[in-house]
């Protein structure tokens, strides 16, 4: 049990960083979604 | 200090556990992404899509039984579902422009019109959910009748506007509806060629992601508030004196202000530049190609085939034109060109639910007012004429039926 | 109308697909089969856009595949030179004709290439018409990437392409839209299966995606009305357009940079390691470490073939070679006179720090504090030129007048 605690502790921070990472991910696709109901333009396209 | 991305993944690794350096973290990540945007679905549930937010349902059609299932034409989800009532006698009614009838302070359609004179059917009583598509083309309408089938209704009518069936300078005009409608289509591999043509990968995600993600169906009304706030961000934009008149656009500028492709097509090929307004009608409907070999056929044939394979009683009907307009031979005689077209495509996908009027309309009432070539002022003989042939379609379908027309009011 | 692209639907499609293309892409160890199978997604990704742009680039390689093996073939012979110029005018043509008759070749390139698609296929031709009416789209990146194996290929750096590697280059997905303005050589090896970690590449394409998703989204996207302040400025006061060219200034990188990250992101998901686009340049203290840093793709493009040939290297003619690669620049932004203005006022910035540094070595502070004042003025110096880039001849006094308090 405690040989899991410790490991399961040692692996924490990288649990962390998935779920974060993840999660911004998550919010920016959800806001690219949105904001692209519109069109959103390169501003070199043109050139 | 970060510099660049190998800073950043060496920062990970040195300080936060090393995350994403294995395929099992990176898939751990990925999951998180799914989670995460379910949660944004619950957490900031946008508002679903609903028949009040419709404008149409909201004042033209509130009094009526008939409702408008369309919904703005950049918003992915397409249309509203609409539970089915066991109650009710349900039509599903299809069309673009030519089901309303507009003059001065009166903004109609013609399947409330038809609902008057067919109140109730089978002893329910009627109800039209109607997919009302502005501008709409063939590609349209195919994805559109896709839809209605899966509500299941007890009918389908669908019109089909003569200027826009065969004419293959304008096959689709609300792509919006492909992610909505992919995962009607895909089911049958008869429909993955067009699907291919005209689905890209995103619709694919938004299809997928949509049918169990929120955030994802719902991005138009997120989107909604994200343009609000931004523009509060954006500077006083230019004031448009109304005294002076704006230059003449030409070129790239007047390119740009092209409501769509279709525009561009036909002012720098397809029709001569002084073509007066009253003759652009008849100038689109000549472009109908009958051939054989428009992509337009295919298109009509799926259409026929869903529907006829659904076993749903249908018709299919060639809205009426102007017969003022008829007066031209050319113009009488693109019109039945077009009608044998679709005749012949019709033939070739017969089913017994499906009726299909691929003469025009025209041919079969008289006393209609146009106010241009295709879209009415004064609707009762057409209306008179759909209450007939959806009574004699249902009855040859479902002999059981009970569905008679009533008798045409003076105000009605 | 869509003259005015939504470029993020090219990269939504991209990312779609390379959940399908990644995998297949990594299973597949045949080096040839991997550039047929990348060329395939970058030229489908062009024809999601419009089938005659797909059209046109078919035909755009080709053409710069059949000069590549003539100026090869010719390069020692006596009319190498000849054949190798009139090899780089055709490359550049359909470019600078764009820039010179924009209105006849936006409404042409759509008319002939929608002609050519119908001609070859109807229901493809209907297809095409559906789509939107486009500006030719990564034309300026495609050229500057064709124009550089051209050169390359006579100067005897690199051998003539195959098909098959012409079709990989010519349609990489990831820059297909947008660039970054890519060499052969930096995408060549990349395409030899088991040269990185899969884990590395994956977690890098991740992350920079993140970086560019928050640079277009985050900081750009809420900016993007900015500029329209050149246009309105009886309507806001001056202390309003000094705030909305800062925001305009915020704007143009990281739009820029943001779709640069997305499509290095995307290059890196498949194992190519491209390299980036922009190092901090707002974060430079002086204008040659500026330009160094932006669109690092082009300005590279740029220093090879024009600021080191025309003696960029050597003292007596290194303002000569700033000049003509700064104003090269700015006149292929467009040929008007606002960019004429901006290639003359970022010239003399080049050349004057040039000249300063020679006479006097900077001392670079290392501490950001030190450093800001440069850093703020750097950015000041390149914001104010940035309304040029957007604004037509006859607003250049109004708006720099207004930005000064004249009205």
């Amino acid at each position: 049990m405690t040989k899991t605690r410790s490991k399961v502790t040692k692996r924490l921070p990288r649990y962390l960083t998935e779920m974060i990472i993840g999660l911004i991910l998550a919010i920016l696709i959800v806001l690219a979604l949105a904001a692209t109901v519109g069109s959103v333009p390169f501003i070199y396209q043109g050139f | 200090m970060i510099r660049n991305v190998n800073d950043v993944t060496a920062l990970i690794d040195r300080r936060f556990g090393a995350g994403l350096a294995r395929p099992v973290s990176l898939l751990r990540t990925l999951v998180w992404v799914v989670v995460g945007i379910y949660l944004i679905g619950l957490l900031a549930p946008a508002p679903k899509a609903g028949l009040a937010s419709i404008p149409y349902n909201k004042v033209a059609l509130r009094h009526t039984s008939v409702r408008d299932l369309i919904l703005d034409k950049n918003d992915a989800r397409g249309w509203v579902q609409r539970r089915k009532d066991p109650s009710k006698f349900t039509i599903a009614w299809i069309g673009g422009s030519t089901i309303q009838t507009v003059r001065t302070y009166h903004h109609g359609f013609i399947p409330v019109d038809v609902t008057r004179r067919l109140p109730r059917i089978n002893g329910k009583p009627v109800r039209v959910n109607m997919y009302l598509m502005e501008a709409s083309r063939i590609y349209d309408l195919y994805a559109a009748t896709a839809e209605a089938l899966r509500s299941k209704p007890d009918m389908l009518v669908l019109d089909l506007n003569p200027i826009w069936l065969f004419n293959p300078n304008a096959i689709q005009s609300w792509p919006n509806f492909n992610p909505a409608v992919l995962g009607s289509l895909i089911t049958d591999p008869g429909n993955w060629p067009l699907l291919a043509a005209t689905d890209s990968p995103t619709d694919v995600a938004l299809s997928a992601g949509g049918s169990h993600l929120g955030a994802v169906r719902n991005r138009w009304s997120y989107a909604e508030k994200l343009r609000s706030l931004v523009n509060n961000l954006s500077p006083k934009p230019k004031t448009i004196d109304p005294k002076v008149t704006p230059p003449r656009l030409t070129g790239v500028a007047l390119v740009a202000s092209m409501q769509n492709a279709y525009a561009f097509w036909n002012a720098y090929r397809l029709i001569p530049a002084n073509t007066p307004v009253s003759k652009r009608y008849p100038a689109f409907m000549a472009q109908a190609k009958t051939d054989g070999s428009a992509l337009n056929d295919s298109i009509v044939a799926r259409t026929l085939q869903m529907i006829g394979k659904s076993r749903i009683p249908s018709v299919a009907y060639t809205s009426a034109v102007n017969p003022k307009e008829l007066a031209d031979p050319s113009v009488d005689a693109t019109l039945r060109r077009i009608e044998s077209h679709l005749g012949a495509i019709a033939g070739h996908n017969s089913f017994p639910t499906l009726r299909v009027q691929s003469r025009s309309a025209v041919r079969y009432v008289t006393g209609l007012k146009f106010r241009d070539m295709v879209h009415t002022t004064f609707d009762p003989p057409i209306v008179d004429y759909l209450s007939g042939v959806i009574c004699a379609q249902l009855k040859r379908s479902r002999p059981t039926s009970t569905c008679a027309p009533t008798p045409r009011t003076a105000s009605r | 109308m869509q003259l005015n692209f939504d470029s993020f639907s090219f990269f939504t499609n991209l990312f779609v697909a390379l959940v399908v293309l990644v995998p297949i892409y990594r299973l597949v160890k045949n080096v040839l089969a991997r550039r047929l199978l990348l060329g395939l997604a970058g030229l489908y990704l062009v024809w999601l856009i419009a089938p005659r742009l797909a059209l046109f680039y078919l035909f755009f390689w080709l053409l710069v595949g059949l000069l590549q093996r003539l100026i090869a073939a010719t390069a020692e012979r006596r009319f190498g030179t000849a054949v190798f110029v009139v090899g780089m005018v055709l490359v550049i043509a359909p470019m600078v004709t764009w820039k010179i008759w924009t209105d006849s070749f936006i409404i042409d390139f759509n008319l002939w290439s929608n002609d050519a698609v119908q001609a070859i296929s109807g229901p493809w031709g209907a297809v095409d018409l559906a789509r939107d009416i486009i500006l030719p789209l990564g034309l300026s990146f495609s050229t500057f990437r064709g124009l550089d194996l051209l050169i390359k290929t006579y100067l005897g750096v690199l051998d003539a392409l195959r098909p098959d590697e012409i079709w990989f280059f010519g349609f990489f997905p990831p820059v297909q839209l947008i660039g970054p303005v890519i060499q052969y050589t930096e995408i060549r090896d990349g395409i030899t299966p088991g040269r990185t970690k899969v884990t590395d590449d994956l977690r890098d394409g991740l992350l920079l995606v993140i970086s560019g998703l928050f640079k277009v989204f985050v900081v750009s996207y809420p900016l993007q009305a900015s500029s329209n302040v050149f246009g309105a400025l009886k309507e806001n006061s001056v202390g309003r357009l000094w705030l909305e060219l800062l925001l305009f200034t915020l704007y143009f990188f990281f739009n820029f940079a943001g779709y640069s990250d997305l499509a290095v992101g995307a290059s890196r998901l498949l194992g190519f390691d491209i390299g980036r686009n922009f190092d901090w340049p707002y974060a430079k203290t002086n204008p040659s470490a500026f330009w160094n840093s932006w669109h690092i793709s082009l300005t590279g493009f740029f220093r090879r073939n024009v600021f080191v040939p025309f003696g960029g290297m050597r003292q007596n003619t290194q303002y000569r070679a700033i000049f003509l690669t700064i104003m090269s620049i700015a006149l292929w932004h467009d040929i008007s006179i606002p960019l004429v203005v901006f290639g003359f006022y970022h010239a003399a910035g080049l050349m004057g720090h040039r000249y300063v540094s020679s006479k006097r070595p900077p001392r670079e502070a290392t501490s950001v504090l030190a450093r800001l004042p440069k850093m703020v003025a750097m950015v000041t110096y390149f914001g104010l030129s940035l309304p040029l880039m957007v604004i037509n001849a006859d607003q250049i006094t109004p708006v720099y007048s207004a930005l000064m308090g004249i009205t």
